[in-house]
């Protein structure tokens, strides 16, 4: 999947100007939209011990397996509650609060390593050119959820494993994007100004060409940041992300899954979360995309 | 290395006899893909170039597109290296090891203005960026020598703040100016300065280039196609053609009495203009005819 | 020009190859990293012949490169160690699972071709009108719900309130069903996006511009003008789908309990069952090099203008 959204994303990078005939009017409404999801999922994750009206862990046989309010429950539990008698709005929330951290920090790992590779293929040149390219290039050609489950199959998935799992996800795509707007730039005039007074290397990536690629690097990390959160879904719900007791929104749909018939409600809930999630940030990144500044 | 403080110094002209800058036998050609194909384009190419540059003159480097002019000032400031041939900086052979000293003597001042300049900073914090990375100076130290820098080429303190798509070409190239004099450099590099601009901001950046150089003792190099700014401006001239130098010496030398045809083509090229009359009139001395202008090649 | 031709197309596959080599050569280091060789590739219950032979055929004895030859050279003969669980070779059980994942992946991307080709078209062809804009909407809903999500709903609303469909297994045509449509649903969207843009922008060239003034149907300027300039971005996507089919099943197979090669490879991961894990990787991953390989040079035939310029 990740591959086809590469060729997807990097294609209508080079053809947007034309490829924006679309209608306008929609897509601001989807933005406003999704941005405030956006940020009302931010504020959860960064109020969730503050907001959260129960523990998530806080077990209560008697109400095990309760509906959400609009469908015969109680205001007490306003999402149901699970096998446990866990209340699922609290686990919604905590796991809100996780999924957003391992997505975020996977994103900025990953994001941080392409970048930073491609900076250092296209300046370096070469044989080091030559072998970060090939690694780009197997990153891309095999899927990263095959690597990714070799990984956990060998090495167990602790939490740690797991965030450097999620950061390697989509490096390559950085790296590529990061080097080719590397090597325009490093051939602008401003540039060759700068080392003409003794501007070091380091300072002309800094202040020159890091600027200048900073814009098409943002709407990437948007992106990767989608693509993330729907991984680390994936992996949770399979039962080899996020182990409990932590709960994640993958997790959730995956322990629900057992209940689909009798509590819908603990599958669904989450699993609306993660879809509207993806859908906000795919909206958003679509709308920075068709932004290109001058 | 040693900050100049104060004022910038003028310097008086020592015995003009010794170039400050000198290019010896220099041969280049650029790597090329197909060393056929650029020996058949034949333009990137440099063969055998002599050419040396006088404290406190003005030198002017004429030739058409492609005939290697960019390549030499990339050589003179540089940024590339020849593949023959030597560089002599103040008597000293310029090596990797001086490159770093060398550059902060010998500053540039390209062609496109607005290309020169970062998109993404104020103009105030681009102009001490030299002073920035070679002196490990913080910006409070460097407010004296921006205003100088500033009042030095005609511009006013609002344009600090401001980005370089919110200026035009002319001021673009006045702060692409004041950067290469925020070093107090003594060799001032300018390729093709004015041919982007309008008829009316050349004139202006052509003279001020001409008091710059009065009043510091600069020695420029003016680099150009256009052979009108070149008289303006130069009191010695040279004429490239496809990577050699087929003429120079003197203003008055080369504009009326050249010696090649290729020289006498792109003078008769240049429409209804002094030159011309004075092509006509060739007995006549070179001294100034009565009624003209007292041109800056002359000072 | 031919000969340039005959270059583009040797790089392109030496590319391949170096990507091949360098996903084997990965594994191998992963594999390393799991602990003693033979343990890893047998079991934990091996005879003690069976692990000396094995130690024989590995060449533990020998220096790491020649390990390394010789792990290639089991890799290409398909002898990659025996499965915990199934106690039969690795390779041979993955194999036995292949049939019923093709027969899925095949269902799939039909149902996304149809779906998709002919939602891109009708979004393209009319963008303000509302099939074109629901086509647009769900097609964005495609590419981000994930699929176990989609599944779920799916197999909530069909099989458990309106009991259409079964929840899971492979017995019958009917339990192809909901799988086929929730893999091919993302599929379905991606291509309808590459449809409709493909398409919008052969509607806006010159010379359909130009058929339409000289009054030809504007039928007859989809099929023969419109169509085959938009088939080859599609071919590309088809081609790239159908490489990334061991990916997609995997979720899609595990919540339908269909057994497939998705599901052995959970349910493996699950049970650290590493030679069948490894074999699953190297053969898909193959699959998917041989299939990014293919289109490249499918469209390097087809678009002569690719040859000139290199990435």
């Amino acid at each position: 999947m990740s591959t086809v959204w590469t060729r997807d994303w990097t294609w209508h990078l080079f053809r947007s100007p034309k490829a924006g005939r679309d209608p306008r009017r929609p897509l601001k409404l989807g933005l406003y939209g999704a941005s405030i999801w956006i940020i009302g999922c931010l504020l959860i994750a960064a109020l969730a011990q503050v907001i959260s009206p129960y523990h998530p862990a806080q077990i209560s046989l008697d109400a095990r397996l309760s509906p959400p309010l609009l469908f015969g429950g109680t205001l007490e539990h306003l999402l149901g509650t699970d096998e446990l008698g866990r209340d699922v709005l609290a686990r919604l929330i905590y796991s809100i609060q996780i999924s957003m951290l391992v997505a975020a920090g996977g994103t900025f790992i990953s994001t941080l390593l392409g970048v930073s590779l491609g900076f250092l293929a296209a300046e370096l040149g070469g044989l080091i050119d030559e072998g970060v390219m090939a690694l780009v290039d197997m990153q891309a050609a095999v899927p990263f959820m095959m690597t990714a489950l070799l990984v956990i199959t060998i090495f167990g998935n602790s939490l740690a494993l797991f965030v450097c799992l999620v950061g390697l996800h989509g490096w390559e795509r950085h790296a590529r994007i990061a080097r080719g707007l590397a090597l325009t730039a490093r051939n602008r005039l401003h540039v060759t100004a700068a080392r003409t007074y003794n501007a070091s290397r380091v300072h002309i990536y800094a202040r020159h060409i890091l600027p200048a690629c900073a814009p098409t690097i943002v709407v990437g990390m948007t992106l990767g940041l989608t693509e993330t959160v729907l991984l680390e879904s994936t992996l949770s719900f399979l039962g080899l992300g996020i182990q409990p007791p932590m709960s994640s929104l993958g997790n959730m749909v995956g322990f629900g899954r057992d209940y689909l018939m009798t509590a819908w409600w603990i599958a669904l809930a989450p699993g609306l979360v993660i879809a509207a999630t993806a859908i906000a940030l795919m909206t958003i990144s679509e709308s920075l995309r068709q932004m290109r500044p001058r | 290395m040693t900050l100049p403080i104060g004022p910038p110094r003028v310097r008086t002209p020592r015995a003009s006899s010794e170039p400050i800058l000198e290019l010896r036998n220099i041969d280049f050609c650029y790597p090329a893909a197909r060393r056929s194909a650029a020996e058949v384009l034949g333009g990137s190419r440099l063969n055998k170039i002599n050419m040396s540059i006088r404290r406190g003159k003005a030198h002017g480097l004429i030739g058409e597109s492609g005939s290697g002019k960019s390549t030499i000032a990339k050589l003179l400031l540089g940024l590339t290296a020849p593949q023959a041939g030597q560089i002599f900086f103040d008597g000293e052979l310029l090596t990797r090891a001086r490159l770093a000293a060398f550059r902060l003597r010998v500053q540039p001042v390209f062609q496109n203005p607005i290309d020169a300049l970062n998109p993404a900073t104020p103009i105030g914090k681009q102009i001490i960026a030299p002073l920035l990375v070679n002196f490990k100076m913080k910006s409070s130290g460097c407010q004296a020598r921006l205003a100088a820098a500033i009042s030095a080429v005609g511009l006013s303190g609002e344009i600090l703040g401001k980005l370089p798509h919110q200026i035009s070409g002319g001021q673009a190239q006045r702060v692409n100016i004041a950067r290469a004099l925020i070093l107090d450099p003594e060799v001032l590099i300018c390729d093709e300065p004015v041919s982007a601009l309008d008829m009316t901001v050349q004139a202006q950046i052509l003279n001020l280039l001409s008091d710059l150089r009065e009043s510091r003792g600069l020695s420029l190099l003016f680099i150009s196609h256009d052979i009108r700014s070149v008289a303006y401006l130069c009191s010695e001239i040279a004429v490239l053609k496809r990577g050699t130098i087929v003429e120079s010496g003197s203003r008055d030398q080369v504009l009326l009495d050249p010696k090649t045809d290729y020289m006498k083509s792109l003078l008769r090229a240049v429409p209804n203009s002094e030159l011309g009359v004075e092509m006509a009139l060739p007995s006549k001395p070179c001294s100034q005819p009565i009624g003209r202008r007292h041109l800056p090649a002359e000072r | 020009m031919r000969r340039k031709a005959q270059k583009v197309f040797a790089s392109k596959i030496g590319r391949a190859l170096v990507t091949l080599v360098l996903m084997v050569t990965s594994v191998f280091i992963l594999m390393r990293c799991a602990g003693d060789p033979v343990t890893v590739l047998l079991g934990p219950d091996a005879t003690a012949d069976m692990r000396a032979a094995y130690s024989g055929e590995l060449g533990l004895d020998r220096p790491i490169l020649v390990q390394y030859l010789a792990y290639l050279h089991n890799v290409v003969r398909g002898s990659l160690g025996v499965s915990y669980v199934y106690r039969q070779d690795a390779l041979g059980v993955v194999l036995s699972h292949l049939p019923l994942t093709l027969m899925l992946t095949c269902s799939a991307l039909t149902f996304a071709a149809v779906t998709g080709i002919a939602g891109g078209i009708a979004a393209a062809v009319f963008p303000s009108s509302f099939i074109g804009r629901a086509c647009t909407i769900a097609s964005l809903v495609g590419l981000c719900v994930p699929s176990f999500f989609l599944a779920i709903v799916l197999m909530l609303m069909f099989s458990i309130q309106l009991n259409w469909l079964p929840t899971g297994g492979a017995d019958s045509w009917r339990s192809l069903g909901l799988p086929a449509v929730t893999m091919g649903a993302a599929s379905s969207a991606v291509l309808a996006r590459y449809t409709r843009v493909a398409v919008r922008e052969s509607l806006d060239s010159r010379y359909v511009l130009a058929a339409f003034a000289r009054g030809i149907p504007f039928s007859r300027i989809l099929i023969h003008h419109v169509l085959p300039n938009a088939a080859v971005p599609i071919l590309t996507i088809l081609g790239l789908l159908i490489g990334g089919a061991v990916t997609g099943s995997t979720v899609v197979e595990t919540v339908f309990s269909w057994p497939g090669i998705g599901n052995l490879f959970v349910t493996s991961v699950g049970n650290r069952d590493i030679p069948v894990v490894q074999a699953i990787v190297l053969l898909a991953g193959t699959a998917m090099i041989m299939t990014n390989l293919a289109v490249d040079l499918g469209y390097t035939w087809v678009d002569p203008r690719s040859n000139s310029s290199e990435t």
